[in-house]
């Protein structure tokens, strides 16, 4: 029911939105940001719980944490709603931006995870 | 954090889009563009609120 609630809230949103851009196209903006923000947090509210699972599930395969893996995806995740509220507003250079920060963020969020694979590695090749 | 977000600022579009058009055709451009400014400052803070919510959400759930 959750689920219904939120694409009906969606398409009302977007015809406001097409209403919107005929009169005021910077409210217009402001409108999409809002109710992407409010999809987030509602779609956000199941995340905990899956969260906890493939942590338990991760744990009992190896020993690594998958804290570098979660903070990748919540920086994609990020800069995937930067980047398309850009491209709506018709800045596409901002939003190669943003793209390209987020690429770098999750290079630096994964490092761990790659002294790890390096460490495997030459263990095994001794 | 509910749609009646949306339908606020989508209200307070319409409405400063048509006092908008009406100060101008009142020859009166100055205050059409105080008033388009001041509705913008009003739906900018309440969309800054819930950015800042929406934030704090990810920085607590990914522990960024």
């Amino acid at each position: 029911m959750e689920w219904i609630k939120l694409v009906g809230m969606v398409l009302v949103s977007v015809v406001l939105i097409a209403v919107l851009k005929q009169y005021n196209p910077v409210y217009a903006i402001l409108a999409a940001l809002a109710c992407c923000t409010i999809l987030f947090v509602s779609a956000m509210g199941q995340f905990v719980p899956l969260v906890e699972y493939v942590s338990q599930l991760a744990q009992r395969i190896s020993t690594t944490d998958i804290l570098p893996v979660l903070k990748a995806v919540g920086i994609v995740l990020l800069a995937q709603i930067a980047r398309d509220v850009c491209k709506d507003a018709g800045q596409n250079a901002l939003a190669g931006q943003v793209e390209l920060a987020a690429r770098v963020l999750v290079m630096v969020a994964a490092l761990p995870l790659f002294q790890q694979l390096l460490e495997l590695i030459s263990g095994l090749l001794v | 954090m509910e749609i009646d977000l949306v339908f606020k600022i989508a209200a307070i579009g319409i409405i400063v889009a048509v006092l908008n058009q009406l100060l101008i055709r009142s020859g009166r451009e100055e205050q059409a563009m105080m008033t388009t400014l001041a509705g913008l400052i009003v739906v900018l803070t309440m969309i800054v609120g819930e950015i800042s919510q929406l934030f704090q959400l990810i920085k607590q759930l990914f522990q960024l």
